[in-house]
C-alpha cells in the first residue's frame, strides 16, 4: 500500500547499526575504581568499556557507581574488575531495532555495546539515541508537537 | 507619461503664488483637541506653500495610525494605505512618477513594528521620499498599548506591570538602514519643525525625520521631561552646521569626544575654542558620529534635535531605476510586451508531443463536484487508517494509561533540606535512578544518579551537610498526566533527559523513564 503504511514495520527493524552510535571509552583491565570513576567525570559519560585482549571484558556504568561503590566501604583503588559487570549483553549491529528496545525496556539500561564479543566494540546505543530516532523519523507525532498538547485543538482554526 | 502643462512649467507656478490656504482640505479634522498632529499638520501646510512645488505635484502617503489620517486634511494627492505598508505604496508613487513629491506620513506603530521592514527598504535604496515619523510612544488610535518606542517601565492596558521591552531608538535604525537625510524635531516648535522639514524636502534621496509627538490621551506629555520650555535648554542640544556643541540656556555645557564617546563638559570662562568641542558636520560620510550622537538621550545627556546627517547618495533609485530603464532603450530600442512574449525564451507546448506533458485547463476541469468529495472522502479513509496504525495509537495514549504510581516506589518525593547523603540512601535503597525535589506540591527540582556520579562522586563535597538543592537541576520540564506519550517522547527528546516527572490531578508526583515509554510503545506495536 501507501508508504505510510510500511513505515512502522521498517522503522521497528531498522538495523542497530544505521543509527548513530557513541564513541565507547576504555579502561585497562588493570585500571582501578577511581580512575574509571574520573574518566566518566572527564568525558560526562555513564559508561566505561573494560578493555580484554581483542574484545569487552566488562561494563562499568553509572549504576555500578552507584550501588557499588558510593557509601560503600570499597577502597579508591578497588580494581575495576572487582565492581564491572563481565560478560555484558552485547547486540548485534545487524539486529533491528526492536532487539535493543527490548532490551532497554526488560534491564532498564542507559547503553548496550554494540558488535560482536569476541571481537571489537562498534560503539554504545545510549537509549537517548533511541530516543532521538523516534522522534526525528515521527515529527508530526512527536517532535513537532505543541508545548502541551493537551489544550491545543484537534480541528482546523476555523473549522 | 501624461504631464500637463502646468507641471512642467515653473513659471505657472511663480504666477500663482500658493498660500497654506492652497493646502488645507476642506475635511474635518479628527484628532483629539490638544493633539500634537495639529502643530505638524499646520506646519507642513505652510511649508508646501513655500517650496515652489505645485499644489498637485505633492502626493502624501501614510499607512494606518492617528498621524496616518494626514493625506485627508491635505489638498494634495493623498493614498491612505494599508499597515505598515506606506513606503511600498510611495515608492511604486516615485518610479511611475519620478516629478512628483512623494511625502510619507507614518507613526512609531505603522513605521517601525508593522511596516519595519517596508521601511528599511526605502531608506537604504534611497528612494527620494520624504519620511515623516510622527513618535508619540504609544498606539493611540487603538487606545494606548505599548508600542516599539515606548519606554521601559510604561504602564498600560497591555503592560500592566510595565513594559519590559527594550524601545527602537528610530533614528539609530534609520542610520543603520543607510538612511540619507535623517534628522529630529518637536512638535511644539513649529519654526524648528519647518526649517527640519525644509532640509528634508531639498534633500536628494530617503530624508527620514523622527517627530517627537504628544498623544494628549494615552501618553501625554512624554516628551515633557525633555522638550518643556522650562527644561529644554538643558535636555536638549540643537545640532547647528558648522557649530561647536553646546547646551545649556547659557551654553554653559559642552559636549566632546573622550575617546570614542562623547562626554560633558563646563565651557566655562575659557570659551568654545579651547575645549575641543565636537563640532557639528552633517555632511560628515563616515556615520559614527550621527550614530553616536543618534544614542545620546537623558539622563547621561541632552536629547540632540535638528539634522543629523544629510550626505546625498548622488543618483537616488528612483533616478536609478529610470537611468537603467533610458540606457536599455538606447542600447535595444523600444519593445513591446508582445516581443518579449514573442521572443527567444518562448516556446509552446504541443499536446501529444513526444516527452512533453500536456497540462492543458481540462486536466483542472475533469473532476464534478461530486468526484472530488469522492477524493476527499478517499483520502480522509486513508488518513483514518493511518491515525489507527497502532505506533500513531501508542503515541496517542495520554500517560495515564501508563499506570505511574504516583508517590510509590517507583518516585521518591523529598524535602529541599534533604542531605546528600540521605539522597544517595534513599536511591539506593528504593533501587531508584533519581529523586524529585517537593516543596509543598511544587516540584523544585530533579537529581539523578548522574548527577551524583559527576558532581559527588570522589569529591570533597561534604555529604552530610550539603542540601540536595545544591545538585538539583532546578524546575524540571513537568507533564500532565493528560499529556500524550507522544508529549513525553517529545520532551525527552528535545532536553536529552532520562526521567521526566508527571504530574496528576491532585498535585502529585510520578515519574517515567526513558524505557518505560520506548517499552510501552513498542508492546503497542508488537501486539
Amino acid at each position: 500500500m501507501s508508504e505510510r503504511q510500511n513505515k512502522p514495520r521498517e522503522f521497528w527493524s531498522t538495523p542497530i547499526g544505521f543509527l548513530p552510535l557513541q564513541r565507547a571509552i576504555f579502561v585497562a583491565g588493570d585500571a582501578t575504581v577511581e580512575e574509571a570513576i574520573r574518566l566518566m567525570q572527564e568525558r560526562g559519560k555513564g559508561c566505561v568499556c573494560v578493555q580484554s585482549n581483542g574484545g569487552i571484558e566488562g561494563i562499568f556504568t553509572e549504576r555500578d557507581v552507584m550501588h557499588k561503590f558510593v557509601e560503600q566501604s570499597l577502597a579508591n583503588d578497588t580494581p575495576i574488575q572487582a565492581v564491572m559487570t563481565p560478560d555484558p549483553v552485547m547486540v548485534s549491529p545487524a539486529a533491528p531495532l526492536s532487539e535493543a528496545i527490548e532490551i532497554f525496556h526488560d534491564r532498564g539500561f542507559h547503553h548496550l555495546p554494540v558488535g560482536d564479543p569476541d571481537g571489537g566494540v562498534d560503539g554504545l546505543l545510549s537509549v537517548r539515541v533511541v530516543v532521538d530516532y523516534v522522534a526525528e523519523n515521527l515529527p508530526g507525532d512527536v517532535l513537532n508537537l505543541p508545548p502541551d498538547s493537551s489544550i491545543v485543538s484537534r480541528e482546523a482554526d476555523g473549522g | 507619461m501624461g504631464k500637463t502643462e502646468s507641471q512642467q512649467d515653473p513659471v505657472a507656478v511663480e504666477e500663482r503664488k500658493q498660500t497654506r490656504r492652497d493646502f488645507v482640505a476642506p475635511a474635518d479634522v479628527r484628532w483629539c483637541p490638544g493633539c500634537g498632529d495639529y502643530a505638524i499638520l499646520n506646519t507642513i501646510q505652510s511649508l508646501f506653500a513655500s517650496l515652489g512645488i505645485p499644489r498637485e505635484q505633492f502626493v502624501v502617503v501614510s499607512g494606518i495610525g492617528c498621524s496616518s489620517r494626514f493625506p485627508y486634511y491635505m489638498n494634495t494627492y493623498g493614498f491612505h494605505t494599508i499597515h505598515g505598508r506606506g513606503p511600498a505604496v510611495a515608492t511604486g508613487i516615485k518610479l511611475a512618477n519620478p516629478d512628483l513629491a512623494v511625502w510619507l506620513i507614518t507613526g512609531d506603530g505603522d513605521g517601525l513594528s508593522i511596516g519595519g521592514n517596508h521601511l528599511l527598504h526605502l531608506m537604504r535604496r534611497d528612494v527620494d521620499v520624504k519620511v515623516l515619523l510622527f513618535n508619540n510612544k504609544v498606539y493611540g488610535l487603538t487606545k494606548g498599548q505599548y508600542s516599539p518606542t515606548s519606554d521601559m517601565g510604561m504602564v498600560r492596558k497591555t503592560t500592566p506591570l510595565g513594559s519590559i521591552d527594550q524601545p527602537i531608538n528610530p533614528l539609530c535604525f534609520a542610520l543603520s538602514s543607510e538612511a540619507t537625510f535623517v534628522a529630529r524635531t518637536y512638535d511644539t516648535n513649529p519654526k524648528h519643525m519647518a526649517s527640519v522639514f525644509r532640509a528634508a524636502a531639498e534633500h536628494h534621496g530617503t530624508a527620514f525625520v523622527e517627530i517627537m509627538q504628544n498623544c494628549v490621551i494615552y501618553n501625554d506629555k512624554v516628551w515633557a521631561p525633555v522638550s518643556a520650555r522650562d527644561v529644554r535648554d538643558d535636555k536638549m542640544l540643537v545640532l547647528e552646521e558648522g557649530k561647536p556643541m553646546t547646551f545649556g540656556n547659557d551654553n554653559q555645557y559642552g559636549i566632546r569626544l573622550n575617546g570614542l564617546n562623547p562626554e560633558i563638559v563646563d565651557v566655562g570662562a575659557d570659551g568654545v575654542d579651547a575645549l575641543g568641542l565636537l563640532v557639528h558636520d552633517e555632511h560628515d560620510v563616515a556615520g559614527s558620529t550621527a550614530y553616536l550622537l543618534a544614542r545620546m538621550q537623558p539622563p547621561d545627556f541632552p536629547l540632540p534635535i535638528g539634522v543629523f546627517r544629510a550626505v546625498p547618495r548622488g543618483m537616488t533609485y528612483d533616478r536609478a531605476v529610470e537611468h537603467q530603464i533610458a540606457e536599455s532603450i538606447d542600447q535595444f530600442g523600444h519593445r513591446n510586451l508582445q516581443a518579449l512574449m514573442m521572443g527567444a525564451d518562448y516556446w509552446e507546448v504541443k499536446e501529444g508531443e513526444e516527452g512533453v506533458e500536456s497540462f492543458h485547463d481540462e486536466e483542472y476541469e475533469r473532476y464534478s463536484l461530486d468526484e472530488e468529495l469522492a477524493i476527499m472522502q478517499e483520502q480522509s479513509y486513508e488518513a483514518d487508517r493511518y491515525r489507527s496504525d497502532p505506533l500513531f495509537g501508542a503515541l496517542r495514549t495520554r500517560i495515564n494509561a501508563l499506570q505511574v504510581h504516583y508517590g510509590s516506589a517507583r518516585v521518591l518525593c523529598v524535602e529541599p533540606d534533604t542531605s546528600i547523603a540521605k539522597a544517595i540512601t534513599l536511591m539506593k535503597e528504593h533501587a531508584l535512578e533519581s529523586l524529585l525535589i517537593v516543596d509543598e506540591h511544587k516540584l523544585r527540582g530533579i537529581i539523578t544518579s548522574r548527577d551524583i556520579l559527576m558532581k559527588v562522586v570522589l569529591t570533597d563535597m561534604d555529604r552530610e551537610t550539603t542540601p540536595i538543592t545544591a545538585i538539583m537541576t532546578p524546575r524540571p520540564d513537568v507533564v500532565h498526566e493528560w499529556n500524550t506519550v507522544g508529549d513525553a517522547i517529545n520532551k525527552m527528546a528535545i532536553g536529552s533527559f532520562r526521567h521526566l516527572p508527571i504530574v496528576n490531578e491532585s498535585d502529585d508526583y510520578g515519574m517515567i523513564s526513558v524505557q518505560e515509554l520506548l517499552g510501552y510503545v513498542y508492546e503497542q506495536v508488537k501486539t
